[in-house]
């Protein structure tokens, strides 16, 4: 502990920083055990710009351009072979090629690729973080014993890039800022520390995302490498390039801590997808949405959750997108549950016009809870007959389907109640004795009791003074002339008489 | 004969001769209407339809010495004419926690609910109240229901009592005065009759 504190006060100031793992340089034997733990696998995304636009694959040269200003942000490989590079201005990259196609660059595109890679990169380790634009970082040490090995971890890297079509460059080190530049540059494994200076030596400038005047700057004096400026005296170093970078530089060396921000996942999640034309046909759709119900099935397997909320959004040309919101019973991770949920509605549901593109977006993902029933049967029935009345919600309204309940009350539209969702089955003491009818009418209707033929009666129920719905009544049982039997009231605070029930 | 005997099988044809074995009934609470009914009873896994003209005869208070006695599988309500009251049926003995109401906004997807009700709870019970339903449909209802063995009970209005239709019961019931009349119209294995039921054994 002493020794920690001491090494701190060697420190030169940076009050700001955090100078913990600091140590004299090249000398991995100071703090080897805290920084042994760990190895950062970076995954650099050279292409991404290209690979998330609409030229990605294109073999006739095409460009992405910034939409803010008339540059190159990238240039494909036909483009590249004309001499169009990133940042030369449009205009002349017109100039240099005949019929270039030009799209622009697609930054939300590009961020959610990332970031979807992101989440899945979670199903390697739990420490998963984005360096912008086109980086992602995997600690991967506590996960080499259960993939067998970084090389194991890499593949599965690969072939998920590969499954989504991008292309990247995978490095390891020590340090996860040397393993982002070592990855902007060039694919290299450094998992000793001590290898790690002379990797760095030799990447350009450009590995760094410093702007690109500081860089020019550098150059000019001659200082075209990492190598070079960890030639330089630090004080001097510090005032040209600033203290952060310094700081970036020892972080890279493994000298210095490094805080990086984990990728927290999102609560919600949303995924979209554009039908290959303008189309009405219900089969289309349901077959679109049932790619964007793969992706979030896949997501929820993944992530161990359940989804018990979603809204399908409609895009239409020239017009505003319409939506559809499916509230489930109980949360599911069934995919057929919901195109059930979803070819129903979509029966019934007349779409303002044609459907371009589809949107899914989920409510909040909650955990995955498996039930252990005592039988299994038994939870299947539950889970079948959850289904059922979903179902049955969905076509005839949310208040259509229901259960009932007895409730506490004299008074007799009170003494039960609708049920929505699945009550615990308390036992109602019920406080009336006299005779109740099978059917009872939801709205007690006026009548008019003089053909009426009184059976038996009376009953007085004077109840609710309490909560505003008070009953004042005298009920009997009645025969209208025909054979059935009603059961009526004499309402003393309208001086009416009401039909509320007929005994079935 | 091959062709005959594969119809019989897909196509589940009737035949006098091999019903009895597996018929299955369950008793009315009703000496006299049991007596009337081949097997004793109401047939289960089978469709009964009643016509009645007016609501609130007796139509309810027949089925219920049976519907408490079936409550634990779960009893299905699709489109009641009005609400079944639940202090009512708790005194009939029934269990109201497996019990489901479904409300249809058109009378055109009546149908539809009763088809999924008869998927989904297999042994269960679904009463429902039908009217203008197509031979068509019910055909189709009656494969379902023997074949989740459901004891399904539509009431339909009583123009409708001559249509064709493949219910192994049809009754017709009116209120005479202080009696509930009992037409058996149709009875698979049995023979039409007629009974009349006390008024206060089945009055609510």
């Amino acid at each position: 502990m002493a020794q920690s504190i001491k090494n701190l006060s060697l420190f030169p100031g940076d009050p700001g920083s955090r100078p913990a793992g600091r140590s004299v340089p090249r000398s991995p034997g100071a703090l080897g055990q805290t920084r042994e733990s760990r190895l950062w696998l970076a995954v650099c995304l050279h292409d991404l710009i290209i690979e998330a636009s609409p030229i990605a694959g294109s073999r006739s040269p095409a460009v992405v351009a910034h939409s803010d200003d008339a540059h190159i942000a990238a240039a494909n490989p036909a483009a590249r072979a004309l001499g169009i590079e990133a940042g030369c201005a449009l205009d002349t990259a017109l100039a240099m090629a005949d019929g270039l196609q030009v799209e622009t660059r697609d930054i939300p595109g590009e961020q959610q690729a990332l970031r979807s890679l992101s989440i899945w990169a979670r199903t390697l380790t739990p420490t998963v973080s984005i360096v912008a634009p086109n980086v992602l970082l995997l600690e991967i040490r506590g996960s080499l014993k259960l993939f067998g090995g970084a090389d194991r971890i890499k593949a599965a890297v690969r072939a998920r890039l590969l499954r989504h079509r991008l292309s990247a460059r995978i490095s390891l080190a020590p340090s996860a800022q040397a393993a982002t530049w070592l990855s902007r540059h060039l694919e290299c494994d450094v998992e000793d520390e001590r290898q790690l200076a002379g990797s760095l030596r030799a990447l350009p400038l450009s590995v760094t995302d410093w702007p690109y005047t500081l860089r020019a700057r550098l150059a000019e004096m001659g200082i075209r490498r990492i190598g070079d400026l960890l030639r330089l005296p630090r004080d001097g170093l510090a005032l040209r390039i600033g203290r952060v970078r310094v700081q970036e530089i020892d972080c890279a060396m493994g000298r210095a801590f490094e805080q990086r921000a984990l990728t927290q996942l999102p609560q919600r999640r949303q995924w979209s997808i554009e039908l290959p034309g303008e189309t009405n046909d219900r089969a289309m759709l349901i077959e679109g949405c049932e790619v964007l119900f793969d992706q979030l099935m896949d997501e929820l397997r993944e992530r161990q959750k359940q989804i018990s909320r979603f809204t399908v959004h409609f895009s239409h040309l020239h017009r505003q997108a319409s939506q559809e919101t499916f509230e489930l019973l109980a949360p599911t991770y069934d995919k057929q549950r919901l195109l059930d949920l979803l070819s129903d509605r979509l029966e019934r549901l007349s779409l303002p016009a044609p459907v371009i593109a589809l949107a899914l977006h989920t409510g909040e993902l909650s955990d995955l809870f498996v039930d252990t029933p005592e039988l299994f049967a038994c939870a299947e029935k539950q889970v079948a007959d959850t289904g059922m009345i979903e179902r049955l919600r969905e076509r005839c309204g949310p208040k259509s389907v229901y259960g009932i309940a007895l409730a506490e009350d004299h008074r007799p539209e009170s003494a039960w109640s609708m049920q929505f969702r699945e009550a615990a089955g308390d036992t109602v003491v019920c406080p009336w004795e006299g005779e109740r009818p099978l059917w009872l009418l939801l709205q007690p209707r006026p009548c008019d009791a003089s053909n009426l033929q009184i059976e038996l009666g009376s009953e007085r129920i004077e109840s609710g003074w309490w909560d505003g719905r008070p009953v004042n009544r005298d009920y009997y049982i009645a025969r209208p002339g025909s054979g059935e039997r009603l059961w009526v009231y004499f309402d003393h605070r309208g001086q009416r008489w009401y039909l509320h029930g007929v005994f079935g | 004969m091959a062709w005959y005997a594969t119809t019989s099988n897909e196509m589940e044809l009737w035949r006098a001769g091999c019903l009895q074995s597996d018929w299955k009934t369950l008793a009315t609470g009703f000496p006299a209407l049991d007596r009337c009914l081949p097997g004793g009873g109401w047939p289960l896994a089978a469709m009964t339809e009643i016509f009645i003209d007016e609501y609130g005869i007796g139509e309810l208070g027949v089925l219920m010495p049976a519907l408490a006695r079936r409550a634990q599988h779960g009893i299905t309500w699709i489109a009641p004419p009005f609400m079944p009251y639940a202090p009512a049926l708790v005194r009939h003995g029934l269990d109201l926690r497996n019990m489901l109401f479904v409300q249809p906004p058109k009378a055109a997807d009546v149908p539809w609910a009763v088809e999924q009700v008869l998927q989904t709870r297999v042994e269960s019970t679904v009463l429902a109240w039908l009217s203008a339903a197509k031979l068509t449909t019910l055909r189709r209802l009656q494969l379902k229901i023997a074949a989740q063995r459901v004891w399904a009970v539509f009431f339909s209005p009583l123009i409708e009592a001559s249509r064709r239709s493949p219910a192994a019961l049809k009754m017709r019931l009116s209120r005479h005065d202080d009696e509930l009349q009992i037409d058996i119209l149709k009875c698979r294995g049995g023979r039409p009759a007629s009974i009349r039921v006390a008024g206060y054994e089945v009055g609510g």
